[in-house]
């Protein structure tokens, strides 16, 4: 009887404690600090080989039109060097499988893992692994990302980008009004980053009030379809963060349906090419750039690292700006909403 | 209760799964020198140690003529929960996993008790907590948050002699569910009370004291499951549990288990859970296109089920 109540006492003060403790949320690091640390020269000798090599690539999603041009990037510098064959698996969002993807690809004696993460902390201890196993990492199209089994990244920082969309969109409505939000995968570092970026803008403006935040799944059939929502709940939305092209589509679909297109104002999106067929046609919102080049760059470190050459642990693929009167060049009529704009050679673009 | 015990005759839709699934081992290991590696193969044990112990927990459930949508997010929950409360502290690995088990047996007794009192179909009262607990994992955070400890990470990632320790842990566990689902009173009741529930109260089986200890089951191995996967993580990614209950049914079924109910085995669910994780692993080691993995991997299971699955007995 004793025990039990023991037990029972030990499980409440665990329980207790569980609430007690909460999750850590950390700020993003600043701009400046992650610059500094990207700044830094990794030795790479250890990792120094003769060719040809085998790349693999780690995808933490393929089903999603960013990713597929990435790869394609990837493969495009690839075909440059003494590279043999390039390996890709697809973790489908599920950081597990990407754990037991690189797992697999190791076993397949690769000389080189580029990989886009579902989560940084998820796979930092398989990372680790391969960097033990004298594997050397490169991080693409993520965050900067700063972790012994991280050895170089060709980084777009999430948060800057959305820093920038916000910003664009604080000074679009004039620094007062209700917007939305729309990020997307919830958990995912895109959205948290992204949405750090806005409420850190957002302490600026005082007179901004952010009525919902709604995670889209990069999905434009789900973006539209919360956005319905939000226009049934909301009588009077001023504004609409909204980082991702795809789902900025979505987005407008729905206010152009409700015969609400006219009171508010979209935020930049990216270069998905549905997204800027829009803004072409509404000369409004305008891009920040999410560069698909950063698969290339990320190859272009790689090869240097086999190399023997000393990189920095990262590398900027800056966003940029790009006003609704200088969509055209980036805009593609005659392709899909599905492309993004890249200086892809022809073999290289996506079939 | 006679489907247990069958007759030792080789049947396809009992032993189907094993002739598949030693067939695509042994012509994977012929003609893919990676695949049989010792290294690739304690590889794809530490892939389906999760997958494996999820399979275990939903076994009893679908054998009891039920279904739990529930796991994946009782798994799901755990990695967040275990994750935050250890913080790297391997002092605490014990009574957290106790505790994290204790919360995965609540949460099913607590569907065993819905299901019994609510009288709801099982699919859509576990679907409903499945909702719930992705609520509440939300509610709690949106990114990875905490860390496992040292001696999770070894038992989900280590090996000893070559054997990862999270293979011998699941066939510890396999062991003693085949045990009680084969060789026990409460395993005899199971399968009467899934085959046939009428049959089995007229019997004087307690039907729904059956469920009620399977969802409980169920419960205690998804968390488990849940402490594992974290520890395969390293940290308490609040999607981790994303889509685990329908691959460990898939699993369950491709072993032959019946979901209408009534017959099922522990071995042949695990050869199911170890048939996903070598397709996966042939795969990839093949360096097929991810897109085209999809594919195989679907006309796979439809092609596995089909063999396995007596044409008409689920409908």
């Amino acid at each position: 009887m004793k025990l039990t109540r023991r037990l029972l006492l030990g499980v409440a003060a665990l329980a207790t404690a569980s609430l007690a403790v909460g999750p850590a949320f950390a700020d993003q690091a600043s701009d400046a600090a992650q610059t500094a640390k990207a700044a830094e020269t990794v030795d790479t000798t250890a990792f120094k080989k003769e060719g040809p090599y085998k790349i693999g690539v780690s995808a933490g999603y393929l089903a999603n039109s960013w990713v597929v041009f990435a790869l394609q990037h990837v493969r495009w510098e690839a075909s440059k060097h003494n590279v043999s064959e390039v390996v890709v698996t697809d973790a489908a969002f599920n950081p597990a499988k990407q754990v037991s993807d690189i797992e697999d690809l190791l076993r397949q004696n690769i000389d080189l893992l580029i990989y886009w993460p579902v989560d940084d902390a998820s796979v930092a201890d398989v990372l680790k692994r391969a960097v033990d196993a004298g594997v050397p990492t490169v991080q693409a199209g993520g965050g900067f990302t700063d972790a012994p089994g991280v050895v170089s990244n060709a980084y777009i920082s999430q948060w800057k980008l959305g820093e920038m969309v916000a910003r664009h969109l604080m000074t679009d409505i004039g620094g007062k009004g209700k917007i939305v939000a729309m990020l997307p995968i919830a958990g995912t570092t895109a959205a948290v980053d992204q949405l750090d970026a806005l409420n850190t803008v957002l302490k600026e403006y005082p007179d901004v009030q952010l009525l919902s935040v709604e995670y889209g799944d990069w999905n434009r059939a789900k973006a539209k379809q919360i956005t319905e929502n939000l226009l049934q709940r909301f009588p009077e939305i001023d504004g609409v963060y909204s980082p991702a092209g795809q789902m900025s589509i979505g987005m407008a679909e729905a206010f152009d349906e409700a015969g609400r297109l006219g009171e508010t104002v979209f935020s930049p999106g990216d270069e998905y090419n549905g997204w800027l067929k829009w803004v072409a046609a509404h000369k409004q919102g305008g891009a920040v750039t999410f560069p698909t080049r950063a698969g290339q760059v990320a190859v272009q470190i790689g090869m240097d690292i086999l190399a023997g050459k000393p990189v920095t642990r990262g590398i900027a693929v800056p966003s940029e700006y790009v006003a609704p009167a200088d969509i055209g060049p980036l805009t593609a009529p005659d392709r899909p909403d599905d492309w993004w704009a890249s200086d892809l050679p022809a073999e290289f673009l996506p079939q | 209760m006679a489907v247990v015990r069958a007759p030792r005759r080789l049947a396809l839709d009992r032993d189907g799964i094993f002739l598949l699934l030693a067939a695509t081992v042994i012509i994977a290991a012929l003609t893919i020198p990676a695949f049989r590696d010792p290294a690739n193969f304690a590889n794809l044990f530490r892939q389906a140690g999760v997958l494996g112990i999820l399979a275990i927990g939903q076994t009893f459930v679908i054998v009891a003529g039920m279904i739990d949508l529930s796991i994946g997010m009782i798994a799901g929950l755990v990695v967040v929960l275990s994750s935050v409360l250890l913080n790297g502290n391997a002092v605490l690995t014990l009574p957290v996993v106790a505790l994290m088990i204790l919360v995965g047996a609540g949460i099913g007794l607590l569907n065993g008790v819905l299901l019994n009192t609510l009288r709801l179909h099982p699919l859509i009262l576990t679907f409903g907590m499945l909702s719930v607990l992705q609520g509440a994992i939300f509610s709690f955070t949106d990114k990875s948050v905490g860390r496992t400890s040292e001696p999770l990470s070894i038992l989900a990632n280590g090996d000893i002699f070559g054997i990862p320790w999270i293979a011998i842990l699941l066939m510890g566990l396999a062991v003693g569910a085949h045990f009680l689902f084969a060789r026990s009173r409460f395993g005899y009741h199971l399968v009467a009370a899934g085959g046939n529930p009428e049959s089995a109260r007229r019997a004087g089986i307690n039907v729904e004291r059956i469920r009620l200890a399977v969802f409980v089951i169920s419960g205690a191995t998804a968390a488990l499951a849940g402490v594992l996967l974290a520890g395969r993580l390293g940290t308490g990614y609040p999607l981790a549990g994303n889509g685990l209950e329908l691959d460990a049914i898939v699993a369950v079924v491709l072993g032959g288990t019946l979901l209408s109910g009534g017959r099922g085995s522990i071995w042949r669910s695990l050869a199911g859970v170890l048939m996903l994780a070598v397709i996966s692993n042939v795969l990839n080691l093949l360096g097929v296109s991810a897109f085209v993995q999809q594919f195989i991997k679907g006309v796979i299971v439809i092609v596995a089920i089909l063999l396995n699955q007596p044409r008409g007995a689920n409908a």
